[in-house]
């Protein structure tokens, strides 16, 4: 009996030992909007940051303490429920700065936008946006780039010293692509290309922030953080009204080119970065997401010409082209309002926007939905079987894809490409099963649905600080699932319901 | 000069650089061509 308790504690303790230095990790991110809001004199803020490093940084040694002899050496399951474990965490922790500040109505809002942030999703339900102190902006903005490349990957990237368990917690997280041999490097790797495009995306929005009539410092921290969001497919904004609020073309093609290019896999940046650059155009996933937006796009703007929702090509193409992509690469920029969607699009155009966002970005990338990588697996493997059937009895027939190499399709890639397919369709249904029965027209519940399942953010107004708390719940479930990509929660739940079982 | 500035990564400045251009080169040759057939299906 006490031999069994021995075994079940330390398996715990190494659970609580990793999560309690990535419970470290994020006390550390909450000194960059404590130091903003220093910089701006926003004292009441100072304070809230303060009180969130406290208590976080007494969660994370706490946990280090009592689990200090836990095993280095952690299994698959175990990475896996340190996973789900610390992003949960996260979330009930990082929402400590934001319900003091008081932009929240109550701590089950401050969490939801907290995962919504980690997820990168981007729907919101602080108020107030376009009166929020700087400090807070700065932290929204600041969850969503650390959630788009993982706070598991920061944690290993510059916390960790090569632990022998370091690439089971990374694919725990949903990344499975080894950009150098070692995991460590690798994460090193991601961060390195999110800070490069960090600092150029940021200087030419800011630029051109400055351009639209913004004063220097507002336009400054604007670029920033609208390019933290693009970059993450994260959709939040410093503003009520998204991108409509820079009412300029130049802003929004900026940010898309940029939301677009976060929308990649890591993996093809670095096979670019380190000068195969045929690649972005051989590789898998950019021919599928190319095929699939412009299908999509071609389908929701025949709609909406139909329709003459938009009267000329140039509205066209910012408003409803723009809104294809931000949901196709799960972003969220909006450059018309919530409403207009059910409103004023047609069916047809509401389908390919809910289709789109579905399908979502690359696998190993900021972005969620299905991934690219897994429709065009489901593509290929359509072809492959037109082809057996119509060649004779006794031939082979191999189908090919290419990601970084030629790789031939066998049974098993199909095979996890459908079952994750099928769980986040089903996934969907559920959630808009519940938008529904919570009194949610369908077409509403299904785009709203779709939105927080593929961590998108685009919303048609069933988002709001006075939706039902149990739709809340449901979406702050749907996001993180969605953004973990099923397994890590599913161990995570069947450990959990085992042990109150024993 | 460039080339030696390493980062403890196989990838210089020069490498950076040019990876760069080419995604928003890419990016951008997609946005046209969706762009195009969007102007294409506004005149019909």
């Amino acid at each position: 009996m006490s031999s069994t308790f021995i075994i079940r504690f330390q398996k715990l303790s190494t659970v609580g030992l990793y999560t309690g230095r990535v419970m470290l990790v994020l006390a550390g991110i909450m000194v960059v909007p404590l130091i903003t809001s220093l910089l701006f004199g926003e004292l009441p803020i100072v304070l809230d940051f303060l009180v969130g490093i406290s208590i976080t940084s007494i969660v994370g040694f706490s946990l280090l303490l009592i689990c200090g002899r836990g095993s280095r050496d952690i299994s698959w399951t175990q990475s896996m429920i340190v996973v789900s474990l610390s992003w949960l965490l996260a979330m009930i922790l990082s929402a400590i700065p934001y319900y003091l500040s008081g932009y929240w109505r109550s701590y089950l809002d401050a969490m939801f936008d907290v995962m919504s942030g980690f997820t990168t999703t981007g729907l919101v339900l602080g108020q107030d946006l376009d009166h929020m102190p700087y400090g807070i902006n700065m932290w929204r903005h600041l969850l969503t780039w650390i959630g788009g490349q993982g706070i598991i990957v920061l944690a290993l990237s510059f916390f960790t010293k090569g632990s022998p368990g370091a690439f089971k917690l990374y694919v725990g997280e949903g990344k499975d692509e080894r950009l150098q041999p070692n995991v460590i490097n690798t994460t090193r790797a991601i961060w390195y290309v999110s800070v490069v495009y960090l600092f150029v995306g940021t200087f030419i929005l800011w630029i051109t922030g400055i351009f639209v009539g913004l004063p220097v410092i507002k336009a400054l921290f604007h670029g920033l953080w609208i390019f933290m969001a693009a970059w993450s497919t994260g959709g939040f904004a410093p503003q009520s009204q998204n991108v409509i609020y820079y009412h300029s073309r130049v802003y929004e093609i900026i940010t898309m080119i940029f939301f677009i290019i976060g929308s990649f896999n890591f993996n093809l940046h670095w096979a670019v970065w380190t000068g195969n650059r045929k690649e972005i155009y051989r590789n898998l996933e950019t021919v599928t997401f190319s095929i699939t937006a412009t299908v999509l796009s071609t389908i929701a703007i025949w709609e909406l010409s139909k329709l003459n929702v938009y009267p000329d090509a140039i509205s066209l193409l910012s408003r409803g082209y723009y809104s294809i992509l931000s949901a196709h690469t799960t972003t969220g920029f909006m450059t018309i309002y919530a409403r207009q969607f059910v409103l004023d699009w047609g069916p047809l155009a509401l389908m390919a926007i809910t289709v789109a966002m579905l399908f979502g970005g690359s696998a190993s990338s900021t972005a969620g939905g299905f991934k690219a990588v897994r429709v065009g697996v489901a593509f290929k493997t359509v072809i492959y079987e037109i082809k057996r059937l119509l060649a004779p009895e006794r031939a082979v027939i191999v189908e090919k894809i290419h990601m970084g190499r030629d790789i031939v399709l066998e049974d098993r890639y199909v095979r996890i490409a459908l079952t994750i397919i099928f769980l986040y369709t089903i996934s969907w249904f559920i959630l808009t099963f519940i938008t529904n029965a919570c009194g949610y027209d369908l077409p509403s519940s299904m785009f709203e649905s779709a939105s927080a399942i593929g961590n998108v953010g685009l919303s048609c107004g069933v988002t709001n600080p006075d939706m039902p708390s149990i739709l809340k719940v449901a979406y702050i479930l749907g996001m993180w699932i969605g953004r973990l990509e099923f397994m890590a929660v599913f161990v995570f739940i069947g450990e959990f319901i085992r042990t109150l079982r024993r | 000069m460039l080339k030696k500035i390493q980062f403890n990564l196989p990838v210089n400045f020069l490498d950076t650089f040019k990876g760069m251009i080419t995604e928003i080169i890419g990016v951008i040759i997609l946005i046209l061509i969706g762009s195009i057939i969007i102007f294409l299906i506004s005149k019909i």
